[in-house]
């Protein structure tokens, strides 16, 4: 008997900290109402690239700023300089126009609707599910095209009131994850908020 | 003469005619079964009936090519709003599709395969392959565009490129291989949008099931609007299945109408179960020979050739209505009815085989096989009323009961010639009024659901192929690839200002020994230099993975070769070799997206080895060529056949049946051109047929005593009003080729009737 219950209660155990837990309606309304929602956002990041032949990471690090109108402005500062820009389908590196597949207007979406609040978006181009806890929130977006699946696996987000980490899990066992700090909203006519690009 | 009475004499010999015809079926039915194809011989697509203009042997190559691997795809298109609904709906079409085992799994997967295949043949040849940006960049600065592409890593966009970071540090075998790949849609776009592409498997091409693949296509359409998602769908195998719907259904009805129209007007004037019987065995005799005859000899016949070949059942039948129509009564003797007539019956079937076999002399494959079909049909027909009428057919005691028309004399008063004259001269203006029509995209139908949805797919997609593509000719090999590279080179410049989607050819796989050996000198010198050794221990790489890549470069120069593309299945949208022959090697490159004149123009203004194919004119110019040859056909074939009766009947009996038939071609035409204002080949094709039949009248009315013309009036009353109405029938095809086909001849023919009622000669019998 006694055992019996103990798997019962670990079956509701389980079921409650399944990521699939939740109809996806609901848990994006949840995380939804964890986030300060704004309409425009900055802040910095470091990126760390793994792969899977290298020990070290390929680590990077600089900042952001992101608006509905002006897209995203990605400027790196160390180890090498670039900024990476990119408003709707352009997108740019250092200046040089980019075909990237689309993989630049994605994160711009992700960013967007995180910074925003709408994340019904997202259930467009993923299969979502996720976990939320008293203090934050974890999403795993699983691509739902064979054309976005050739480019990455899935795709886990973790946060509390803003985007906290993006980790990409890429082909051949490779993943970058980006970590967000000092985040802050802003308003696009703030002084000091810088979402155009530099001229 | 002699020859006629010849062949009566076999007729009437004590063999009986009856063994021989079920012989010569049997042993047509044996040399069927051993010559028969072992592959489908029913062929559907629409394409195979079209010439090829074999002078060109670089074109035809490029062509089949060229449209090789669209023939067999099928793109859906799928958009909405809501991501769930659209989900939902994808799952439907592949349960339909790939459940269904319509087709193979997404096209996706298997390009991916073949890119990867590309990938390892070309990749022990990476030192000499470089992309333009590449090459530019390692030419002007090694060390700053080394490090631009570390700052790409370092940027989120670097996510799809760390894979291959490990044996191609640099990125470029990478770089090389997307400037060949065609521009791709992206994964992101305004609306929920879902592009699929299939390749529709051969056996599901076939003419048993491919129809069925359009009712897929409008259940899917009916599906997708009641859960909010919007369907479009393009795709030759689309196109073929639409085809294939309505050619089955024009089979049925035209040849269900035909058969019981022929069957009424039996019942209605001859009486006798076994005249409608052996009327019958004629019209099926008729159709089984021209289709085993058709497969023998080309080893396929096409659904079209069969619509086509459902209208012997109203030619076939003349043969049987002349002998019918001419047995006076029970009692008779057995062979004195065919003996009456055989001069007239044989005539006319010779001279419609010799104008049916006339069509086979035409390159044109769509009509070779319908003479071929026709030519054999009509003389198993021809055979089977001399073989087995007189033998089982036993007129009812009171003989055939004329209708009252039939005894009325035939015309010959000078009103009746003023009559005609007057219609001849309103004709006039009508010829006038013609113009030629040579576009092949007349001929066939396309609905209206499917038209738009190819309008909204081409908007929809940037990469969307241009039918029409660049030939290039070269002395060998090396000249070819080279002049590839500079028109590559140019239109690039092109694409940027957007006035061209893209251009792809065979020098992006493998590049020109010429520009392979200054690639490799710069990898060379970028390895020697240490900047490739640097661009590693920036990234972190450990020094033993980076002596191990700079080992792998070799001291000399490899070149890569085009053999090495041997018996690859090349990605889609890549261009191809064609290969070389006699000193002369060629390649075609594929164009994408929109191509604006200026932008092609200007490409081919820069190397005259370099020529702008668009396959639709290709096909236009021939069809135009093929009109003025059927066009010397007609006059070829019509003098013969005048020469035939003059030889045998006099020139001015010759010129006299002639008359009938050339007056029916020029007023048919008149209308033509009173109704629509322009002809075709088809047209023309049409008065082939229209000589051959208007022939039988004259010749059946030429070779009739006076006192048997009212059995000849019957004969070819009953002939006029099945072939009129089998053709007419045509007319309401969906198909403009067989409409057009089907106006053409039922207007002939009835204007051959009428002018079989004048007697031009009545002495001549």
């Amino acid at each position: 008997m006694k055992c019996s219950r103990l798997l019962v209660a670990i079956f509701f155990l389980l079921i409650g900290s399944s990521p699939f837990a939740q109809p996806v309606e609901q848990l994006l309304d949840q995380v939804a109402q964890r986030l300060t929602v704004g309409s425009g956002l900055q802040g910095r990041f470091l990126q760390e690239k793994h792969l899977a032949f290298l020990q070290q990471p390929f680590i990077s690090s600089g900042e952001f700023s992101l608006d509905r109108s002006e897209g995203l402005r990605w400027q790196v500062l160390e180890p090498l300089k670039s900024l990476m820009l990119i408003d709707g389908s352009r997108v740019l590196l250092d200046g040089q126009r980019m075909d990237d597949h689309g993989i630049g207007q994605l994160i711009e979406l992700i960013m967007l609707g995180l910074m925003e609040g709408q994340l019904d978006g997202l259930s467009r181009y993923f299969d979502i599910a996720g976990k939320i806890s008293s203090t934050s929130w974890q999403l795993s977006l699983q691509p739902r095209s064979s054309r976005l699946k050739y480019l990455l696996q899935h795709i886990e987000l973790r946060g509390e009131d803003h985007l906290q980490e993006i980790e990409i899990f890429e082909q051949g066992d490779n993943r970058t994850v980006i970590i967000f700090k000092a985040v802050h909203h802003h308003n696009a006519g703030d002084p000091g908020f810088n979402a155009s690009p530099p001229q | 003469m002699r020859a006629i009475r010849d062949s009566m004499l076999v007729l009437r010999s004590k063999v009986t005619p009856v063994v021989v015809w079920v012989l010569l079926a049997a042993g047509f039915v044996l040399l069927a079964h051993s010559r028969w194809p072992p592959e489908t011989w029913l062929k559907t697509d629409f394409n195979a009936l079209l010439p090829t203009d074999s002078s060109n042997l670089w074109q035809v190559r490029a062509n089949a090519v060229a449209t090789a691997a669209f023939d067999q795809q099928l793109v859906l298109l799928m958009t909405g709003d809501n991501a769930d609904q659209l989900d939902q709906f994808r799952q439907l079409v592949n349960e339909r599709l790939v459940g269904g085992g319509y087709v193979e799994g997404n096209v996706e997967d298997s390009e991916a395969l073949r890119w990867r295949l590309l990938a390892e043949r070309l990749f022990p040849y990476r030192w000499g392959l470089l992309s333009s940006a590449d090459r530019e960049g390692l030419q002007r600065a090694p060390a700053a565009h080394l490090e631009q592409f570390r700052r790409l890593l370092y940027s989120p966009l670097g996510s799809a490129r760390t894979s291959s970071l490990q044996s191609d540090p640099a990125g470029t075998f990478r770089n090389y291989l997307e400037e060949a790949t065609p521009r791709g849609d992206t994964v992101v776009d305004a609306q929920a949008t879902e592009l699929l592409v299939y390749r529709v498997r051969q056996q599901k091409r076939e003419y048993g099931v491919s129809g069925d693949l359009y009712d897929i296509y409008l259940s899917l359409k009916a599906e997708a609007v009641r859960l909010g998602v919007r369907l479009s769908a393009t795709g030759a195998p689309l196109y073929s299945a639409y085809g294939v719907r309505s050619a089955k259904q024009e089979i049925s009805t035209i040849g269900l109408a035909s058969m019981f129209l022929l069957i009424v007007l039996l019942v209605a004037v001859l009486r006798s179960p076994s005249a409608i019987a052996l009327t019958l065995l004629c019209v099926a005799s008729g159709l089984l020979g021209g289709l085993m005859l058709t497969v023998m000899l080309l080893q396929q016949i096409h659904i079209l050739t069969l619509v086509f070949g459902a209208t012997i059942i109203g030619i076939a039948a003349d043969y049987a209505f002349h002998y019918l129509a001419h047995t006076d009564a029970a009692g008779e003797e057995r062979y004195s009815t065919l003996e009456r007539i055989f001069t007239g019956l044989s005539t006319g079937a010779l001279t419609s085989v010799v104008a049916f076999i006339g069509l086979t002399f035409l390159p044109f494959p769509g009509i070779r096989q319908i003479g071929v079909f026709m030519a054999a049909g009509l003389l198993c027909s021809f055979l089977t009323v001399c073989l087995l009428f007189p033998a089982l057919y036993r007129p009812a005691t009171s003989g055939i009961r004329l209708p009252r028309f039939c005894s009325k004399p035939t015309f010959s008063s000078s009103t009746g010639w003023l009559l005609l004259l007057v219609l001849i001269l309103a004709a006039i203006p009508g010829i006038a009024m013609l113009k030629a029509s040579d576009d092949v995209r007349d001929f066939y139908a396309v609905p209206g659901n499917l038209a738009d949805d190819q309008a909204l797919i081409a908007s929809a997609l940037d990469s969307a192929a241009d039918s029409r593509y660049l030939l290039v000719i070269a002395a060998d090999e090396e000249a070819l690839l080279q002049t590839e590279e500079r028109v590559l080179d140019a239109a690039r410049q092109w694409i940027e200002l957007g006035e061209l989607g893209g251009l792809s050819g065979v020098s992006q796989l493998v590049s020109s020994r010429m520009r392979q050996q200054k690639n490799f000198a710069l990898q060379r010198s970028a390895a020697e230099g240490g900047y490739l050794a640097a661009h590693m221990h920036a990234m972190g790489f450990p020094p033993e993975l980076q002596n191990e890549l700079l080992a792998e470069m070799p001291q000399e120069f490899q070149p890569l070769r085009l053999e090495v593309l041997e018996n690859l299945s090349l990605p889609l949208g890549a261009g191809g070799f064609l290969g070389c022959v006699d000193g002369e090697c060629a390649s075609w490159m594929r164009i994408s997206g929109a191509g604006t004149s200026t932008a092609l123009e200007s490409l081919i203004a820069l190397e005259p080895a370099v020529e702008l194919v668009s396959p639709v004119s290709t096909v236009n110019s021939l069809l135009s060529s093929y009109r003025s040859a059927v066009l010397t056909v007609l006059a070829v074939g019509g003098s013969v056949v005048a020469l035939l009766l003059a030889l045998f009947f006099g020139w001015r009996l010759a010129l006299q049946i002639m008359l009938l038939p050339l007056a029916s071609c020029f007023l048919s035409l008149a209308v033509t051109g009173y109704v629509g204002g322009s002809y075709s080949i088809v047209n023309l094709l049409a008065m082939l047929l229209i000589i051959g039949v208007g022939l039988d009248y004259a010749i059946f009315r030429a070779f009739t005593a006076a006192c048997n013309q009212p059995a000849t009036s019957l004969a070819i009353a009953l002939s006029a009003t099945t072939s009129i109405l089998a053709f007419g029938m045509l007319s309401f095809s969906n198909t403009p080729l067989i409409a057009s086909f089907g106006q053409t001849i039922a207007v002939g023919l009835s204007f051959a009737y009428l002018l079989s009622w004048f007697r031009f000669d009545p002495g001549a019998s």
